[in-house]
């Protein structure tokens, strides 16, 4: 695994240090940065992060050449994890703060997530929560394992996303009462709403998952 | 059902992990990187640092200790004392920390909190708020780690600073900080009722029963603690299990 080129797409929209801080706890040495085309080439697979806006990050990814070369990156059959932003990115389209298109990758839309009338939901939703795997998992390809679903994950969104094919839910996880998609796939396109790289030992469980799928189609 | 978090705060001055009484007379406790991996070890969901005296010097000291905390700590870290400038945020986040917080210098100037939320996001921007009791049902927002008074009243402050877009609100009492002697309950009660975004309280927790009694009577969404860790009254895992078995939602580490 220690030799398997990850690239992480660095757009000025992502918490770039800790992702690759976790990667190199899980033993991976070469981390590449990917500012532009020429970087997704070498890339056995990309993870795409994100904090901050929908509008904002597509703009950035636009601005850096980038939206082109990471779809030909996947339909080619490359392996992309989306985090956070990074996974909403991934499908159709976005109403956060207006109407912004994504990548388009996965069908579906984000949308805002509900308060509670009580208060008691707030948002952003901040917070660790366990997510209930789909009985429709039928090929997830052990990107979640059983021991995974007992375990907590720490999420910061205002906004989720909900595909347009119920199979593209891996699995789900609810804030004030209404479920969202918590882990997303279609074919080798893979997206946790949840941030891996700050969810301790089960997080960096996740990612291994993650890394372990590319190596097998190497 | 809401989960609720447990952070881990650790006051630093210099190099060293450190506590106060009252947020003075500060004590050194030891090496910052060492508590913060014991207390991750132990299933924290989340840190604070917060550089004690920084405001006084005008900058904030913690980029290193930062950068090799979150190198081996994967949970999400928040720095906050001295950030005055966005460029000051930005040198943060790239060492790894999640979120900055921020008290003196948005008190200041309050649309540096708005600059900083359309710069980074709401969900890197906590709002703090050092609040002290000057009179029956009145609490004032000191600033410089808890040195200079404001004249601000805390409630209509927290309301000026969820305007601004803060993605969460710490609320530290002067009073009790580092006087294990309980929260502020009156000030934790009135500030809950009013607060529309994520809040964190801070200062004064004692023993596992205050943790227990204040969210029971509360609607929290984080507890900030520190002496009763540093001093091992408690672990994060005694902590949970207690809370747990009292019918609080928390994180689970297996």
């Amino acid at each position: 695994m220690k030799d398997l080129k990850v690239g992480i797409i660095d757009y000025g929209c992502g918490n770039i240090k800790s992702i690759i801080g976790a990667l190199k706890h899980l033993g991976i040495i070469k981390t590449v940065l990917v500012n532009s085309e020429n970087e997704i080439e070498v890339c056995d697979c990309l993870i795409l992060p994100g904090v901050g806006a929908y509008g904002h990050a597509m703009k950035r990814l636009n601005a850096n050449n980038l939206i082109m070369p990471i779809k030909k990156f996947v339909y080619d059959g490359g392996f992309i994890l989306g985090i956070c932003l990074g996974m909403q990115l991934l499908f159709d389209r976005s109403h956060e703060m207006g109407t912004f298109d994504g990548l388009g990758l996965i069908s579906g839309t984000v949308k805002k997530l509900k308060k509670s009338d009580n208060n008691n939901f707030k948002l952003p939703n901040i917070g660790w929560y366990s997510i209930d795997k789909k009985k429709n998992d039928y090929q997830s390809n052990n990107f979640l394992m059983k021991k995974d679903l007992i375990n907590f994950y720490y999420f910061v969104h205002s906004y989720a996303a909900f595909p347009n094919e119920p199979k593209n839910i891996i699995a789900s996880s609810s804030y004030s009462g209404e479920a969202f998609a918590a882990v997303v796939k279609k074919n080798n396109i893979y997206g946790t709403q949840f941030h891996p790289e700050k969810s301790g030992q089960a997080g960096l469980n996740i990612l291994h998952n993650f890394l372990k799928i590319v190596m097998k189609k190497q | 059902m809401k989960n609720i978090r447990l952070i881990g705060r650790l006051d630093i001055k210099g190099e060293n992990l450190i506590k106060g009484i009252q947020l003075e007379g500060l004590r050194i406790i030891g090496n910052p990187n060492e508590y913060a991996k014991l207390y991750y070890q132990q299933g924290i969901d989340e840190l604070i640092y917060i550089d004690s005296v920084a405001s006084l010097y005008g900058r904030n000291n913690l980029v290193d200790i930062v950068s090799k905390t979150t190198s081996e700590v994967f949970v999400p870290v928040t720095v906050g004392g001295g950030i005055r400038t966005l460029n000051d945020i930005d040198i943060l986040l790239k060492s790894g920390a999640d979120k900055v917080a921020i008290n003196t210098e948005g008190v200041k100037n309050p649309n540096f909190f708005r600059e900083a939320v359309e710069t980074f996001g709401a969900q890197s921007i906590v709002g703090s708020i050092v609040a002290k009791k000057i009179s029956s049902n009145n609490w004032e927002v000191y600033t410089d780690g808890g040195r200079e008074k404001t004249g601000l009243n805390v409630e209509n402050w927290l309301k000026v600073l969820e305007d601004k877009g803060i993605g969460e609100l710490l609320i530290t009492s002067v009073d009790r900080d580092g006087t294990k002697s309980g929260f502020d309950y009156e000030l934790v009660s009135k500030v809950s009722k009013i607060c529309n975004v994520p809040l964190i309280i801070s200062g004064g927790a004692g023993e596992k029963n205050h943790l227990l009694e204040i969210l029971k009577n509360n609607n929290l969404d984080a507890i900030a603690v520190g002496s009763i860790l540093h001093f091992k009254n408690q672990t994060v895992k005694s902590l949970k299990s207690f809370l747990i078995n009292n019918d609080i939602k928390l994180r689970l580490v297996q």
